[in-house]
Formats: structure tokens, sequence, C-alpha cells
């Protein structure tokens, strides 16, 4: 349905301009951090990390964010990446603010605080760490001819 | 003429309802634009339905009015039929078992899931995923508010109607670490909130438990009667007897002595029947309660934590006790033995002549 018209009289006829559609479909909500967090975990890679803790109190009020980490990272094609990297979970009953540990192959250590950040920025803040130190994909090896093919050929 | 007279006027009908006038099938999938007035009208004639929260001033939307909170609770607390009979169902089973774990669920592929269920299965424990509306409905203003915290997402709930003992929860722990998809994170038993290293401990004391109640029983217990039966004033008149001639010239320090000794001794019996009688029977309530109210997690106050109990050095403490106590019930009979003025009724049996004791100090 167009917005605007204009209608003009040009030598006693009538000529109607019809502007094109601006928006056409059906309105989507805006997303949350939990979705947008979903699709920067899809682009993860966890060849560089040794090593992920997640410690936390569920009775305090940050667990949430690490207990969503916890959920991301679980997936399967994730883990897939690396299969020696190994997860380790702390539940404890302390009252202190969750901790995310990142053990890098290189030695490097990232520790997160997730009481007052976003779902999302806890990945973008791994991802602006990660995805730099992961190796490029291996080029494919060469077919190698063997006399079956040489023969096809002739 | 005649044929085209008697053919049936249905057939006519239908032929004129599919293809209109002009005799063409109708665009539905790519319609025509219409006419500029048509779509003139059509565009101005279409409602707008304005959404009442988001239609008032910003004056109103701050989150810390009380009328924009009033609203919008209204608003999301939308309770149907469905959700109340689904949450009173999950009261019953919070009430109905006699242990509850609350587990936190990983991403995870449904033969995982399956796998894990049917572990715990295995236990004693039927999981279920009761979502956080249905949980808040069920469990607000029951006695079961305090664990409402932990209900955030992505949780599971393991009910447990039979065993609760600690052979059964060590079975689950052992269970739940080939279950990477699964990790448990509290658990109620005997009305009590307990945390996982509660629960673990409390699945460890099954053997230490017969450890302390046998040393209880075969140390401590065994010279707790040589200690009552000890308790008379003879024995304390036997001690001032030997001490007075050992300290003959501070009489004083050494009446202060046996009210000390005699004092350390009493001590000592009371300690070891309290805590016999403490652990006779093997209860969570033996556990310090994990809270009593858990606190909003938006306060700012702090709440206390108790201190689990370790049972390794209780079992130390008894045991050092009881030696201490047998010692001192050993020492008194042995050094001063009967009054040989009294006649205790033993006849044909020379006693020995405490003086003889006394002269050799």
């Amino acid at each position: 349905m167009a917005e605007k018209f204009k209608v003009a009289r040009m030598f006693g006829k009538v000529v109607n301009k019809v502007k094109p559609i601006v928006f056409e479909g059906a309105w989507v909500p805006k997303p949350t951090s939990y979705a947008l967090s979903e699709l920067e975990a899809k682009k993860l890679n966890l060849k560089p990390v040794k090593k992920i803790t997640v410690r936390f109190d569920p009775f305090e009020a940050s667990s949430t964010n690490a207990r969503w980490f916890l959920y991301l990272t679980s997936d399967v094609l994730l883990r897939e990446t690396n299969l020696k990297c190994s997860f380790k979970v702390d539940v404890v009953n302390d009252r202190l603010p969750s901790q995310i540990g990142v053990e890098l192959e290189n030695g490097q250590k990232l520790k997160i605080l997730p009481a007052n950040l976003t779902p999302l920025e806890i990945m973008k803040e791994i991802n602006s760490v990660v995805l730099p130190l992961v190796p490029p994909p291996l080029e494919e090896s060469k077919i190698v001819q063997t006399k079956a093919t040489k023969k096809q050929k002739r | 003429m005649s044929s085209w007279l008697l053919r049936p006027l249905s057939t006519v009908s239908v032929q004129v309802r599919n293809y209109g006038r002009f005799g063409r099938k109708p665009r539905i999938t790519k319609p025509r634009p219409s006419h500029t007035y048509r779509a003139l009208v059509e565009h101005i004639v279409q409602p707008k339905y304005v959404d009442f929260v988001k239609s008032l001033p910003p004056n109103e939307t701050c989150e810390l009015n009380a009328h924009y909170q009033s609203v919008t609770a209204a608003v999301e607390t939308n309770v149907t039929k469905y959700e109340t009979l689904l949450a009173r169902e999950a009261l019953m089973k919070f009430q109905s078992s006699q242990l509850t774990l609350i587990f936190h669920r990983n991403k995870m592929e449904g033969w995982d899931y399956f796998d894990a269920s049917l572990a715990l299965h295995k236990c004693g424990i039927k999981v279920e995923a009761i979502g956080k509306k249905i949980l808040q409905i069920a469990l607000d203003g029951t006695k079961y508010s305090n664990i409402l915290p932990i209900f955030t997402g992505h949780q599971l709930i393991g009910f447990g109607m039979e065993k609760s003992d600690p052979k059964s929860v060590k079975a689950i722990f052992k269970a739940l670490r080939r279950t990477p998809g699964v990790v448990l994170m509290a658990g109620i038993l005997q009305d009590r909130i307990m945390s996982t290293s509660q629960l673990k401990s409390y699945s460890e004391w099954g053997n230490k438990h017969a450890e302390l109640v046998s040393t209880l029983a075969t140390v401590g217990g065994a010279d707790l009667s040589r200690l009552d039966a000890v308790k008379s004033p003879r024995v304390t008149t036997q001690l001032l007897y030997f001490i007075l001639k050992i300290f003959i010239l501070f009489p004083k320090q050494a009446v202060c002595c046996v009210a000390l000794l005699d004092g350390f001794r009493q001590i000592l019996v009371a300690c070891v029947s309290v805590l016999k009688s403490q652990f006779a029977t093997f209860d969570a309530s033996m556990f310090p309660p994990m809270l009593v109210s858990v606190p909003h997690p938006e306060t700012l106050t702090t709440v206390p934590v108790l201190k689990e109990v370790d049972v390794d050095k209780l079992i130390v403490l008894t045991f050092v006790l009881s030696m201490v106590a047998a010692v001192f019930s050993l020492m008194i009979p042995m050094f001063f033995g009967s009054d040989p003025t009294k006649d205790d009724g033993y006849k044909g049996y020379t006693k020995p002549n405490p003086l003889i004791f006394c002269s050799a100090f």
C-alpha cells in the first residue's frame, strides 16, 4: 500500500503518481540481547581455547548470565570445533558474584564477571579475543591420480 | 436449440461464479493495484490499534513510577485456567516428594536428554521440565517460596518419591558424572534447602555415621559408666589426701587442683553424653539449615552463610575426648581404690594399704 499520493493535472489529463512501497511484511519485535548473543556464539571457534570454567551461585542474581553462557557453550557444533577443550562447572554457596574463566593455548587467561554485563557483551568480548587466534582452514589436498582415472582420461 | 434449453442451470451459475464477469481466473497471489481513490479510502479506513503502555507519556513510563508498575503488572500476569491446573499439579509433586533436585539444563539433543532422564530414573528420580511462570504461580506464598530465585530458565526438576537416604543420593551423584548436559544446583530434603556440597556430604555421611557411633559406644560409652559410678565424695577426699601428701606446703593450691580436676571430669562426661545423644539418630536436621529465608536478589543485604559440618574433625574430637575421659576414669580407682576404714563387703581379700602408695611418692 503506497503511503503518499500525488494527483496532478497536466493538459486536462489526470496523472497519478504512486510511490514505491517502503515496507511490506509482518512487524517483528526488536531482537533481545539473548537472541543476538546466540548469533555471536555461532561465530565462536574454540580451537585456541584450552579450558573454560564457570563458577556461579544459583541463589545469586548474576547467575542468570553465567547459566546462559553455559547454555550457549554446550552446543554440540561448537564443542566439535575443539574436542580437547575442557569445561568445568563450579556450583558454590558463597553468595559471591559469578565468574567465567577462559584459558587459551598460548597461556593467556580471560576472566569475565557477568554481573553487570549483558549476554551479548560477554560473547562479543570473548569473540574479540578468541577469533583472531583461530588458525586458517587447511587447503584441500591434491587428488592423487590413479591408474583408473588416467585410463578414463584416454 | 432444444438441447441448449434443457441443459441444467447449475452449470451455468458455477461457470459464472468461478470466472467472474470477464471469464478470467482472479489473481490472488499478485493482485492488481487498485484505483487511486479506492486505495486512498482503504488506507484511511484501516484500523489503528494503539498500545496503551507505549502511548503513555515518558514521566509515567518511568520504571520507578508506581502507576506504570501497576499497569505493566496487570498486563503481564494473565493467568489462564490451564496454567493454574499445571501449577496445582506441580505443587502436589513438591509436597509429595521426599527428595527434590533442581538441575540446570544445558543445550543437548533429544537422545542425550533421554539418556540423562533414564539414568536418573534408575536412581528413583523422575525428571520434569516445568516453566518458571508455572512455578511462580505454584510456589508463591507457600513454604517453597524461598527457592524461587533459582528458577530463571533452563531448569529441570527431579522428584524422588520413595528414596531419600544417603546411598541413593550417592548413586545420583555417580549417575550425574556421565551427564554433562545436566548440572545439579540445589535440592530440598526434609523441608530444608540444601546446596550441592551439603548434599554431597550427606551422601558420604552414611559410612562416617557408623564410625562415629562405634567410637562413641566402645571407647567413650564404656567408660561413661565408670565415670558416673566414681562420682562420690570418698573419691574427692582420697584425692585430697594424696595431693596433700605431695603439696603439703601448699594446701590451698591443692584444694583448687581438686576442684579443677573434678570440674574437668564433669565437663568431659557432659560433652560425651551430649555428642552421643546428638548423633544417635541420623537425620538431615543435624545439618544446619542453608537459609531460613532467602532474600530477593535485588536487595543489597548480606546473608550469613552457615558453615558445613566437618565430619572428620568431629570424629577425631570425640575420640580424643573419650580417650582422655578413659584415662581419668582409670587413674582414680587405680591409685586410690576404696577407703580401708569403711567396710565395702569384701571378705577374704586383703586390700592394699594406700599409705604404701603415698610413701612411694
